[in-house]
């Protein structure tokens, strides 16, 4: 049996913050320097969860990849919703915060090497595909064409919008923004993401798509990805759920027989099509 | 055949209780109904498992005890561990540590085959869980066979019996003048080693009393039967009150959060603890955001079937229900499993 209580968060510091979006902050927690060597790296589509001690954790999916220059920095999104988030966004800077994680799989990267990648965040919900993007921007001669269409439903909720000209930048990819309807003074593409996924009709051959957003996008999304030829087996997507313990314990997230936090969050739509409990 | 006499257990008992924490069902309540009470329930006393200071406070003569087994290794509410802030702003957590081990005296059988499933959720799969591993390591349980099955038993329909061993270090029948002892496990060698046991040549086992046996849904019946206008006919009863979990042995689902508690001598606590929950209430799966993606009540009731005997099997290679009969009991609006069971094993799903 393990000695590490997988209940006990990592401790660390908040050192930094930046404002994304409406209500929405990235957060950056550096671990403790004797918390590191037990936190385990992390990959593109894990999960943690983040702890203000004396209110309580919520989880998130992390929104970098670990940087071989900083260290382990772990960056989160994190939308003002709730209790637990309401007191992450008013934490002060040097303020001791928790982490337990990396929990969940992850997307399957290694295995999509040779292919082209379309990747399509819908609000908040691109936050987990960054560093999917970061994965592939970093690795960017072992996979084909990169395809990011990123929505919301208004211009203030686009996320991560300072690093758009980065990707836009980055060899062999394109990216389309879109807001869900007309917004005084943007200039851009309006319509649903479906809408804007229809137009840019990207090729399904040797090709995965990527999707994360609210699960009403995640499902349209997929009627659409399957108008233009993709297979159920060639689009990913990841879930969320609300989660106490994050390793298939507490009970709370299950789809069915199947668990967001230990059999996902990162399911192919070819498996969650089989769930016996809609995820919508 | 090894045996002991009632008086020899008896003393055996109240030498360990001095030794260690001895946990045994007992009686607990007011020993009358309250003058002019019309609660059934307020009459007479209810029997726990507690930890007790010797045989005179066990109950020997007791059907099943009003909860199960399960709170003594899954507490109601326990403190994971405890949050100190010093004054330049860091924090140090002190983990519970749950090191002193003790005998469960007295478990039923039904109870002991809960644990099962709890050891399958909470240790069977990597990373354990060190609160519940702790607590189920340093504890011997002694079974202590029902001599019948009582009204709204069904262990027999679910694979266990009144007097099983399986899943007790020792397992004690009651016979004429004593006990037949059966030593099941290393551990239960090691804690009979101070029994003084007698070996006895043969003796007459008592043959309990069986319920009718029933069927359970296949698999395929499972399957077939989520999306069954049943489970609308059945929700419509159901209160969502959560008594059937919470009197579950099987039942593991629990909430995490944090609080800050004072003592009466005015020392402030902050703690993360866990709680007992219930996938029947209505608040359940609710995020943040406000999304509740199980909100109809025969959703809810749904689940609790399927977690038990079609979701547990798949997900954690155990049987989901020991057939202990608490929630037919404990159910206000007459919500009874074995009914629900025989209904989809016989049901046309529509």
């Amino acid at each position: 049996m393990s000695e590490v209580n997988p209940m006990r968060p990592y401790l660390g510091t908040l050192v930094g913050t930046r404002p994304l979006a409406t209500g929405i902050r990235l957060f950056q927690v550096e671990l403790n320097p004797e918390e590191r060597e037990k936190f385990s790296l992390w990959r593109p589509g894990q999960f943690l969860f983040f702890s203000v001690l004396g209110v309580g954790e919520a989880p998130f999916g992390f929104a970098n990849i670990p940087d071989p220059q900083r260290g382990p920095v772990i960056e989160v999104a994190i939308n003002k919703v709730g209790h637990v988030t309401r007191a992450i966004h008013a934490l002060p800077l040097g303020a001791t915060v928790g982490i337990r994680g990396p929990l969940g799989n992850y997307f399957p990267l290694e295995e999509l090497k040779g292919q082209n990648i379309v990747v399509l965040g819908g609000g908040i919900g691109g936050a987990p595909l960054r560093p999917v993007i970061q994965y592939i921007l970093r690795h960017r001669d072992d996979y084909g064409h990169l395809t990011i269409i990123w929505a919301a439903r208004s211009p203030d909720l686009l996320v991560f919008t300072d690093e758009y000209d980065e990707w836009r930048a980055a060899p062999d990819t394109e990216m389309h923004v879109t807001i869900d309807k007309p917004f005084e003074g943007w200039t851009g593409n309006v319509g649903l993401i479906t809408q804007i996924l229809e137009e840019v009709a990207p090729s399904p051959e040797n090709t995965t798509a990527i999707t994360c957003g609210p699960p009403i996008m995640i499902y349209f999304v997929g009627k659409s990805l399957s108008k233009l030829g993709f297979s159920p087996e060639q689009m990913l997507t990841t879930l969320e759920a609300r989660m106490h313990c994050g390793i298939g314990k507490c009970g709370r997230c299950n789809l069915g027989e199947k668990l967001v936090c230990k059999d996902g969050p990162v399911f192919w739509q070819s498996e969650i099509s089989k769930f016996l409990e809609s995820f919508l | 055949m090894k045996f002991i006499e009632t008086r020899a257990l008896h003393e055996w008992l109240d030498r360990l209780a001095q030794e260690m924490p001895l946990i045994a069902p007992t009686a607990v309540g007011p020993q009358e109904k309250a003058p002019g009470s019309r609660n059934p329930a307020a009459q007479g006393q209810q029997v726990f498992y507690r930890e007790v200071e010797g045989a005179a406070q066990i109950a020997w003569d007791f059907t099943r005890t009003a909860l199960s087994a399960r709170e003594h290794f899954m507490p109601k509410t326990e403190t994971l561990f405890t949050i100190e802030t010093g004054p330049d702003g860091k924090a140090v957590l002190h983990e519970t540590k749950l090191a002193q081990p003790r005998v469960f005296f007295g478990i039923r059988p039904c109870d002991a085959r809960g644990l099962r499933v709890l050891d399958a959720v909470m240790l069977g799969q990597e990373p354990a869980d060190v609160y519940y591993a702790q607590r189920r390591q340093n504890t011997t349980l002694v079974g202590l066979a029902c001599p019948q099955m009582w009204e709204d038993c069904f262990c027999n329909s679910v694979g266990g019996a009144p007097d099983a061993a399986d899943d007790v270090d020792i397992l004690l029948i009651q016979v004429e003048g004593g006990f037949a002892v059966q030593v099941v496990t290393a551990k239960g060698e090691r804690l009979a080693a101070g029994m003084g046991l007698q070996e006895v040549e043969r003796l007459e086992l008592p043959q309990p009393k069986l319920n009718e046996q029933f069927a359970l849904p296949t698999q395929q019946q499972w399957l077939a039967s989520f999306n069954d206008v049943y489970w609308q006919r059945v929700g419509d009863r159901c209160l969502s009150c959560r008594i059937c979990s919470y009197v579950c042995p099987t039942c593991r689902c629990f909430d995490v959060r944090d609080e800050t508690v004072v003592t009466p001598q005015g020392e402030r606590i902050v703690r993360r603890v866990r709680a007992w929950d219930s996938c029947q209430g209505v608040n359940y799966r609710v995020q943040a955001g406000g999304a509740n993606p199980r909100a109809n009540l025969e959703q809810r009731l749904r689940n609790r079937f399927y977690c038990k005997y079609y979701y547990v099997p798949i997900d954690y290679a155990a049987d989901g229900c020991v057939g202990c009969g608490r929630c037919v009991i404990a159910c206000p609006v007459n919500i009874d499993i074995r009914e629900v069971l025989q209904d989809l094993a016989r049901r046309e799903p529509a």
